[in-house]
């Protein structure tokens, strides 16, 4: 069977193992052990986060040079203060103190400003997904892996959820509206179609819903949806494209199950996704996010004029061939729906 | 890779933020020349994450291209050269797939120091956050900028400010002030610093700094009220980009390991093959050198000695599209569509290339819009390049012109990818704006970076291939400044070809319009302009003869003007659009 020489991303994986690291931002202690079976909200590792840094312009608010200062200061670098304790006081014409609005730990005075941080905070990790810890990197955090079905997004927002799957959606071109999303809804992943009204975000944000899955989302939508902090994954793009197919279907699927969603996409490039966690037979075969395309692989293909539409590869050149425009490039041919059979660039098309 | 022997072979590679290119070079009849060039995507994301996947895909498909064996088995690198021919004897390398370093600078004032800090991160792969102007004492220093600065350290602090017999104490108090945000903070995660301030508060600044930052010290960019010096600071940019950039590519250190030479910024690399082309062909006025890249837009001239650039991090034609369209807005990219779109498509169409960054257009439209967005990313670097170098005392932006340069060398994965020469020679026209006659050339093969890193480990090597197959000619670009009414007289050309009989044309205001004139052939042409028009002598009407070579396009007239102005109705700007690039498209063949 002919395989291609460029491998392309898989979108979705109706039932696979995977591997997700869970890593502290700072150096901090791992809770668990390899071997350690979790449940998406255990804890797995914690660090204590350096507190909050407050300034206060001590020269301004007791009205002295920045040079007298100094002489005024009941505090020095380094020393621990409680809330409310006096820091500069002066005595005349009138007695008057700054007291410190939180308790921290001075960190500098520079040119007439006090700078206080505030106590650590403590940072837990939760696992994300459930699953088994496969490695431990000391002081940092965890492997785990876990087995499930999968759908990849093209991107998203907001941090990482769990809930339980709702569709409000009956067919993937069906528009998420206002009225779809409800009260009863209250922690849950809503599936939808297409989002088109900003006011879905604030209602499901107030309603406590606990992410969205859209096929995709008007142009613009994009930059209020980072404001509102809740989870949003997008399977397809901007526009109006339906969710494909076999995603809808698989989603439909799990219906009232458990899932996770991450709307992250940690540098910008990785993909934000959502997991249904799904019990591991011994069947489940660890997941390729890059695999090679072979003839008779299902694929979406993502430019116009075929943006959303969802083939079958038939041929593979293995000579760059010429697109509408006159480019020439690798790619493959693929017999749409409608029976057309089309040349499309590898770089043009995803694996579902 | 071993250099026990002459080297013959090699392969040059460039990684691009969203392309990975890949040439062949070999000895043919004593000469180096380019054997063949593959490209493929860049692996930059999560999946893959390895820069070295990329590239030995790219070399998968020379080797089916050139029909020899240039991996093993395990897709390692066969060096040297065998006697069956498989393998290379060396390989350069050139990346530009590091996003830029993300800069804050603090300075005192606005309008001197800062002003010179950010022409000079203009030049380099650098993002500036913000610009924080003190004032005579560091009363800015408020909760935002230290909480911003403490809990999302840039990679670089630039400290600007003073004259060099200024006052030294705010740029002491500001090194106490860093000093305090980032004492509790692992020293790994600390910006770099670089001072480039008052001279009298290096010793001061230095002591304060040096023990908990990673330092460094070049010369103050505003000496004087009168004077910049930017070089130094330039240097040390490149060099930081270069060091904590570049070298954090995943798999740079095995890329590393297999090249000849150590790895360029594509920029640098560029630069000195536009500064070799200037000097080898005597330009008198210059080469001016574009690369639209995924994720950056840079401009160089190189006249004589004098090299000047701008770099727009963050502008390109993939993961930099997001930008464009923020920077431009959607209807200023529109201006340029010679079809009917609405707003609301542009913004779909753009936003999903920018999702999909690996993808290309398929279709004419998406072509052309695409082709929109290079030319705000151009205009709006162009601006900058006006405004840093060619900025002239009482001339109002909107009347700036672009000096005249003899070569115009363009390059980038989009307009190297562009089938119809015609367009690109015509976005070319839009943004860059030339003036006066100007050969146009593309960097078909997406060589000319690499040459530049060659060039330092073999300099006979990157010449040759240069000059036999480093260009794509398109032709010869004429452009008048001047203004008349559509249609009235511009100019009248003549074109004497060595091989054949004058060809004579009145060219009217207003339009561009092509004269054949094959690849490899030459001609002597005549331009008698109209009173209205300066061919770029200097004084309007004055006429002269030039000797030219053809290309694919052959000799284009442009006779729109500067600043070129599009009609402001949307129906009558889109009838224009389509006339000039019906006009150039036309029949137009590609040379290679």
């Amino acid at each position: 069977m002919a395989i291609a020489s460029s491998p392309l991303e898989i979108r979705f994986s109706p039932f696979a193992q995977f591997v997700r690291q869970r890593l502290l931002p700072v150096p901090g202690e791992v809770l668990v052990h390899v071997g350690d079976r979790v449940q998406a909200d255990d804890i797995v590792a914690q660090a204590s986060l350096e507190g909050r840094l407050q300034t206060l312009d001590l020269a301004e608010a007791l009205g002295v040079s920045v040079n007298s200062l100094s002489r005024r200061l009941l505090v020095s670098e380094g020393q621990v203060v409680a809330e409310g304790a006096p820091l500069v006081r002066r005595r005349w014409p009138w007695e008057q103190a700054v007291r410190s609005p939180i308790s921290g730990v001075v960190q500098g005075i520079v040119d007439g400003r006090l700078v206080i941080r505030q106590e650590p905070e403590l940072l837990r990790l939760r696992a994300y997904l459930p699953g088994e810890i496969v490695e431990v990197y000391p002081h940092r955090g965890v492997a785990i892996r876990g087995t499930g079905a999968l759908v990849r997004g093209i991107w998203g927002c907001g941090e990482e959820a769990q809930g339980h799957l709702m569709m409000t959606a009956n067919s993937p071109a069906d528009v998420l509206t206002l009225e779809k999303v409800s009260l009863r809804y209250r922690g849950m992943v809503l599936v939808g179609g297409i989002l088109e009204d900003v006011r879905v975000l604030l209602r499901a944000r107030r309603f406590r819903v606990k992410g969205l899955i859209v096929g995709s989302i008007l142009p613009g939508l994009r930059g209020l949806c980072e404001r509102y902090h809740l989870p949003v994954v997008v399977t397809e793009g901007v526009g109006r494209i339906p969710m494909a197919e076999p995603i809808f279907e698989l989603l439909r699927e799990y219906q009232g199950k458990l899932a996770v969603i991450s709307g992250v996409a940690q540098d910008g490039r990785s993909a934000p996704e959502v997991i249904v966690p799904l019990p591991d037979e011994g069947q489940a075969s660890a997941l390729m996010v890059v695999r090679p395309i072979e003839v008779g692989a299902r694929v979406r293909l993502v430019r116009p004029p075929f943006v959303g539409v969802i083939g079958q590869v038939v041929a593979i050149p293995m000579t760059p061939q010429e697109t509408l425009i006159g480019t020439r490039i690798l790619g493959a041919e693929v017999r749409l729906g409608d029976g057309r059979r089309v040349f499309v660039p590898y770089v043009n098309m995803e694996l579902l | 890779m071993s250099a026990e022997r002459p080297i013959e072979s090699i392969i040059a590679a460039d990684i691009g933020s969203t392309l990975t290119h890949a040439c062949l070079i070999d000895l043919v009849e004593g000469a180096y020349r380019l054997i063949a060039c593959a490209e493929s995507p860049s692996t930059l994301s999560e999946a893959e994450n390895d820069v070295n996947i990329g590239l030995r895909r790219a070399v998968r498909r020379l080797e089916q291209i050139a029909q020899r064996q240039l991996l093993d088995q395990d897709g390692e690198f066969i060096s040297p050269e065998q006697d069956s021919g498989a393998g290379v004897d060396a390989l350069v390398a050139t990346a530009s797939a590091a996003p830029p370093l993300e800069c804050v600078i603090i300075g005192l004032t606005d309008d001197l120091s800062i002003e010179s800090a950010r022409y000079a991160c203009s030049t380099g792969n650098v993002s500036v956050r913000e610009a924080i102007a003190l004032g005579a004492r560091p009363r800015r220093w408020d909760e935002r900028v230290w909480a911003s600065l403490h809990d999302h350290p840039p990679d670089l602090i630039l400290l600007v400010g003073g004259l060099d017999t200024g006052p030294v104490s705010p740029l002491e108090n500001a090194a106490r002030v860093l000093n305090t945000i980032y004492s509790d903070i692992d020293p790994e995660r600390r910006p770099v610093v670089i001072f480039a301030g008052n001279q009298e508060a290096r010793r001061p600044v230095s002591a304060i700094l040096s023990s908990s930052f990673d330092l460094r010290v070049v010369d103050n960019v505003r000496p004087s009220v009168h004077i910049e010096s930017l070089g130094e600071l330039q240097r040390e940019l490149a060099q930081v980009y270069e060091r904590i950039k570049l070298a954090t590519l995943p798999g740079y250190r095995r890329l590393r390991l297999v090249c000849g030479a150590p790895i360029l910024s594509t920029t640098t690399a560029l630069a000195n093959t536009l500064r070799f082309i200037a000097r080898r062909d005597d330009l008198g006025q210059g080469v001016l050198g574009v690369d639209v890249g995924g994720n950056s837009t840079y401009i160089g001239s190189a006249r004589g000695e004098l090299y000047q650039w701008v770099i727009s991090a963050g502008l390109g034609t993939s993961f930099g599209l997001n930008h464009v369209l923020e920077l431009s807005g959607t209807e200023n990219i529109l201006r340029w569509l010679p079809v009917s779109m609405s707003e609301a498509e542009v913004n779909s169409r753009l936003e999903n290339a920018y999702l999909r960054p690996y993808s290309v257009p398929q279709t004419t439209e998406e072509l052309l819009l695409t082709h929109a967005a290079v030319r705000q990313a151009l205009l709006f670097t162009m601006r900058r390049m006006r405004r840093q170098y060619w900025y002239r005392p009482g001339i109002r932006p909107e009347e700036e012109t672009t000096p005249p340069f003899d070569l115009l060398a363009v390059r980038g994965g989009l307009l190297a990818n562009t089938p119809q020469d015609g367009l690109i020679a015509l976005t070319v026209l839009d943004s860059l704006q030339p003036v006066g006659l100007a050969r146009l050339v593309v960097d078909w093969a997406s060589i000319w970076p690499q040459l530049g890193a060659l060039a330092l480990m073999m300099p006979i090597a990157a010449a040759q291939v240069l000059a036999h197959d480093g260009f794509r000619e398109l032709g010869v670009l004429i452009a008048p400044i001047g203004e008349a009414r559509d249609g009235e007289r511009a100019l009248h050309l003549t074109i004497s070809p060595d091989d054949g009989s004058p060809v004579e044309a009145e060219v009217p205001a207003g339009t561009v319009k092509r004269f054949p004139l094959a690849p490899n052939q030459h001609a002597t042409i005549e331009v008698r302009p109209s009173r209205a028009f300066d061919i770029g002598i200097g004084r309007r009407g004055a006429g002269g003869k030039a000797r030219v070579r053809g290309g694919s396009l052959g000799i284009v007239v442009d006779t729109r003007g500067r600043p070129l102005s599009l009609p402001q109705d949307a129906e009558r700007r889109r009838a224009k659009l389509q006339e000039w690039l019906r006009n150039l498209v036309g029949n137009s063949k590609q040379s290679s």
